[in-house]
Order: structure tokens, then sequence, then C-alpha cells
């Protein structure tokens, strides 16, 4: 009797614990604090055709990398202050690096609702794309094995209007970035020493994002931009961006599309078209590309897991990259991330020509 | 004389009287509230996993929501203006376009679950059948881009509130049924249930639970709910 009445105990307990509601756990504090270690394990077989082979010369190299990365914040008022750290320790083969960004550091004030203004290393992120932004005039290039990744800011002034309204057109929000390039500051973004001011109008019309940017430079021509973003059905999200440069044949665009079926496969496809090839080091530097990753959420009822595939097309020297991976999400803040990734193409291709030639990629991530 | 005045308190009762869903919203929610709420999905074998979220709301249509547990979603937000809804990863810095029908947590709850706006602004009363202590109300989606096309909902009489809704899809499918319990008094008038129970024919033997921790009738500007805005909602709790 006595032990039944302990597991009727332990019964309610176990609901009450469900619907109890721990208030300490809200507690509102004057910053925050989050960020990743990184864990990750590279087996990658060469390729003998690759002009980059003499350099290796053997048959695969094995790399093990770490990353820490910290965000924090803190708020006072009017003023906030962002920031994000990243700590990279790379070994390959033997060889070892590191690495340490201030990926961004600005200070928010706000004015009122309507108006702010952010100065400090910053990352705009414009644009709708997801392997590549053609109008991500202030960011760095995205790197294809990693899109999300490209955190790392420059040194800038944002001022911002945002305004929102009824009727069609929901919300309208202007930008306006003003930055300097030299030796001494923002020395990777331009090759040039010139002054850079960028304005961005949004606009939330008619269930549509769209965004129109004017980029003026001091030494260089000046660009025009615009993108959009529309679910045309609960299902269907479509997007596009274009930029040229004004009084040069140089124009770049991107349309792109994500779908996701009734079982939540999300398909992800995007084309990629620029006039004139940017450099070779750069990712996306030829004529056109055709991007696709699918990406299947819970397959086998194999709840907080996914499956995706990933392929980069180069239309032009008809080589690819393929990616097939797996990701599992455990309960203790930690991510399982393993891929296979495959370079394909005939000599002297984009990925042909590439010194890796497949690699199975582990990345192991604790979330804090 | 009479005719006209039959005629106008007919158009009245037809247009004008708040009809059984709007005073269902008025008792789920203030029009503008800022809650706390956890979610927890149950697997099969009894393992669980948390999310707590802080969520603000305005009028029928507008409402964002960010995650503040565990680390692993942490900073990661969600804005609804009507039908158009946007995700914010802190990782990616941008907002992107997402759909009602993807869920952000896994488990049996979906965005336009957790992002509900009211049943009014989404739904409209097919028809109504009273039966006896409840009322039970056949409900069908404004248009196509609603999540579930039908819905049937219990509500209680005494509390107007509802007790059971069930989710169907344009064929006739049932996806899930969510069941509301535990009637809570939160403060300042605001008596519903705390506790949102769901199970799916589609998850068999899954279980989502949403618990709501607490809510306060709050002012908010319309800037609120907008994309420039969708990464600062942490700049906003009291």
């Amino acid at each position: 009797m006595k032990a039944l009445h302990v597991i009727l105990f332990a019964a309610v307990l176990g609901n009450a614990g469900d619907y109890d509601f721990d208030l300490d756990a809200i507690e509102v504090k004057p910053y925050t604090l989050s960020g990743y270690l990184k864990g990750e394990n590279k087996l990658q077989g060469l390729n003998e055709d690759s002009p980059l082979f003499h350099t290796k010369n053997k048959e695969s190299m094995k790399s093990y990398g770490s990353e820490g990365d910290v965000k924090f914040a803190y708020f006072q008022d009017a003023i906030k202050l962002d920031s994000e750290v990243m700590v990279n320790y790379n070994d390959v083969d033997g060889e070892y690096s590191d690495a340490y960004t201030i990926a961004q550091l600005f200070v928010q004030y706000k004015f009122d609702q309507n108006n702010l203004i952010e100065v400090g290393k910053k990352a705009p992120k414009w644009g709708k794309g997801y392997f590549v932004n053609p109008i991500a005039f202030f960011d760095r290039k995205k790197d294809p094995n990693d899109p999300d990744a490209s955190r790392e800011g420059y040194v800038m002034a944002n001022y911002r209007y945002n305004k929102s309204y009824d009727g069609d057109v929901r919300n309208v929000s202007l930008d306006l970035i003003v930055m300097q390039s030299n030796d001494h500051m923002n020395s990777d973004f331009s090759q040039e020493e010139q002054n850079h001011v960028g304005f961005k109008a949004y606009f939330l019309a008619y269930d549509t994002d769209i965004d129109l940017i004017y980029y003026h430079r001091s030494e260089q021509s000046d660009k025009i931009g615009l993108d959009f973003s529309k679910n045309v059905q609960a299902n269907i999200e479509v997007h596009g961006e274009f930029a040229k440069t004004l009084g040069a044949d140089d124009y770049a665009y991107l349309v792109g599309l994500k779908y996701l079926t009734e079982f939540e496969l999300s398909i992800t496809s995007e084309y990629f078209y620029q006039k004139n090839q940017s450099s070779k080091s750069e990712p996306f530097y030829d004529h056109q590309y055709f991007m696709n990753k699918f990406s299947q959420k819970e397959p086998f009822d194999w709840l907080y897991g996914s499956l995706y595939y990933k392929n980069i097309y180069n239309l032009e020297d008809k080589s690819m990259q393929n990616s097939f991976g797996a990701t599992y999400s455990f309960k203790n803040n930690m991510l399982l991330d393993i891929s296979y990734n495959m370079n394909d193409g005939q000599i002297g291709s984009e990925y042909g020509s590439k010194l890796v030639q497949d690699t199975l990629w582990t990345k192991l991530y604790w979330y804090f | 004389m009479k005719k006209i005045i039959l005629f106008l308190l007919t158009t009245l009762a037809l247009f004008g009287a708040e009809s059984i869903l709007e005073q269902v919203d008025k008792k789920l929610s203030p029009s503008s509230a800022d809650s706390y709420k956890k979610l927890i999905n149950i697997e099969p074998d009894g393992s669980k996993k948390e999310f707590l979220l802080y969520q603000i709301k305005k009028g029928k249509d507008k409402i964002v929501s960010l995650f503040l547990q565990p680390d692993s979603e942490k900073g990661r937000s969600t804005l609804r203006l009507d039908e158009n809804m946007w995700l914010y990863l802190p990782d990616v810095g941008k907002p992107i376009r997402i759909t009602s029908m993807q869920s952000v947590v896994g488990g049996v709850f979906n965005n336009s679950d957790i992002m509900q706006l009211d049943f009014s602004a989404e739904y409209d009363i097919k028809s109504q059948t009273d039966e006896g202590a409840t009322i039970v109300l056949d409900l069908k989606a404004k248009n196509d881009t609603v999540a579930y096309d039908k819905l049937l909902m219990e509500v209680d009489k005494k509390t107007v509130t509802p007790t059971k809704i069930a989710c169907y899809t344009s064929t006739g499918m049932l996806i899930k049924t969510l069941y509301y319990k535990d009637m809570k008094d939160f403060g300042g008038g605001i008596v519903r249930p705390a506790v949102i129970e769901t199970d799916s024919p589609l998850y068999k033997g899954y279980k989502s639970i949403m618990v709501f921790g607490k809510i306060t009738a709050r002012e908010f500007a319309d800037e609120v709910f907008t994309i420039e805005n969708i990464g600062k909602v942490q700049e906003l709790r009291k």
C-alpha cells in the first residue's frame, strides 16, 4: 500500500512538473550571453588532376579544427552594445594555425521607435538569396560550403528610419550606410582608398518584401540593386536579386524559390548569373550557377534529425560540388552534422581543379 | 417604421454583434500583450525537450516570438504579420521568409500553433451547434494560406474558452487535436486555460504541451512587428 502511494505521488509530481512554470527562468537581465564551441574533423581525398596537387603530392590529408563563438550584448535604456568574437584553431596534417576575429562590435542608439543609429563593425546582410547575394554590397562573400557562417562585418555607421502603416504598404524602412576603406580601416573591403555610401529603401507591400538600393563609391562607378521575396502559397516562397554597375556593362542577378512539401521536404533552388567573371579565388566566380538544397526534416519519425543533399553546379564548365549529410540536435544543446562532400568535373574546370576531391566532414557544436 | 426597426436590429445582429469566435479571442488574450510560455515535446519513450518563449501580440494579426531556452535555440525569433512569417537565427543574422506549415521546434506544434493569431482573423464560422455545456463551432479558413483548412472547436459556455480543437486539411484529414485545460487567473482580468496539449495521428505516440506562465496586457508600437526589429525582441522584455 505504501508503495502504491509512492507511485501515485510520483505520477502526480511527474505531471505537475510538465505543467509547472519556473518564473525565475524569465528574469530579465541587462545583458545576453550566448555562443557555441565547435569541433570538426575532415578526412580529405586529394585530386591528382589539380594544379595544386604537387604542393601535397599524396593521396589524402587529415585536418582538425575547433572554433569558439561568443555573442555578448549589453542594454541600458536607449543604448545597446552588441558584439561577436570568434576564435579558430586548425591543424591540417600537423600544420597548426589559429585566428582571432572580432566579427561584430557596434553600439546602437535608439532615438525613438522610428529612428536608430548603429556605429561600429557590423554585417548588414543585404539580399534574399541563400547561396549567394549579388546585392550584398557591404558584406563579405558567402562560403558556399557554409552559407550561413559569413558573419564578419566591416566598420560603418548605419542610420535607420522604420515606420509601419495600415493598408497595402505595411512597412517602410530606410537605411543609410556610410563607411570608409583605407590601409587602416576596412582594408580588405576595397583595393582603392575611398568613401562608400549606401542607401536602401525597404517596403513590405502587397505581402512582398522589396528592397531598392543605391551604392555610391568615390573612386569607382556607382551601383544599384533590388531584391524581392514573397510567399506565393502557404508552402512556396519566391525571391530574386538584381545588381548593376552604372555606366558599365556589368550586372548580376539571382532567382530562387523555397518549397515545402506536405512531408516536410524543404527544397531551395537558385539560379545565379553574372555578366563578368570575378576573381577565380572567390566563390561563384564564373558566369552562371544552378544551386539546389534538399532537406528532409525528421525523416522516418527521427525527431530533431534531418537529412540533406546539396548541389552547386557550374553551368559554364559543367563541374559541380555534391554534399550528402545528416544533422541531429541532441537534448543537451549539442548538434552533430556529418556530411560527405565531393567535387566533380573535367580537368581544368572549377570543381575539377580543386585540390580536395572528396571530404568526410564531421562537425559537433555545443551551444551555451 | 416597425419594419425599419426590425431590419436595423437584424442587421445589427448579423454584422454588428460580436461573434462567439471574437469573444473566444478576447478571453484568450488581451488585444495587446506580452507573455511567456514553455513548450514540451514528449517522445514515445518518455524523453522530453523543453523550449521557453517570450511572445508579443498586438491586434488580430501581429505576433513576434523569441526563444529564451534551450541554449541551442536562444535568440531565435519568429515574426508573423498576417500571413507573412519570417524567421531570424542569430547565426544567420537576417530575417528569412518561412511558411506557416513549417515547424520551428520539431514535434507536433508547428509555426502557426505557436504563433497563433486571433481565430476570428483566420476563420469564419460555418455553423455552430449547441450541445448543453459546450458550443461546437465548425470553422472554415478564410483563405488557402491558413495552416489548417477546417477546425472543429468545442467552446465551454461558462468560460467562453476552447476545450478542444480538431484541425483538418482541405481533404478532411485530421492533422492534430489541441486540448485546452487548467483554467488559471493570470491577473488583470485574464482568466484562460494555462495548458494546451496536442497529439497527432501523423506523430503516433508523440505529445506536445504548451504551458503559459505569464500574460500581461501591455501596449507596443506597430514597428515592433517589422523585420528590421525581429532581432531586437530581447530589448523589449521588462
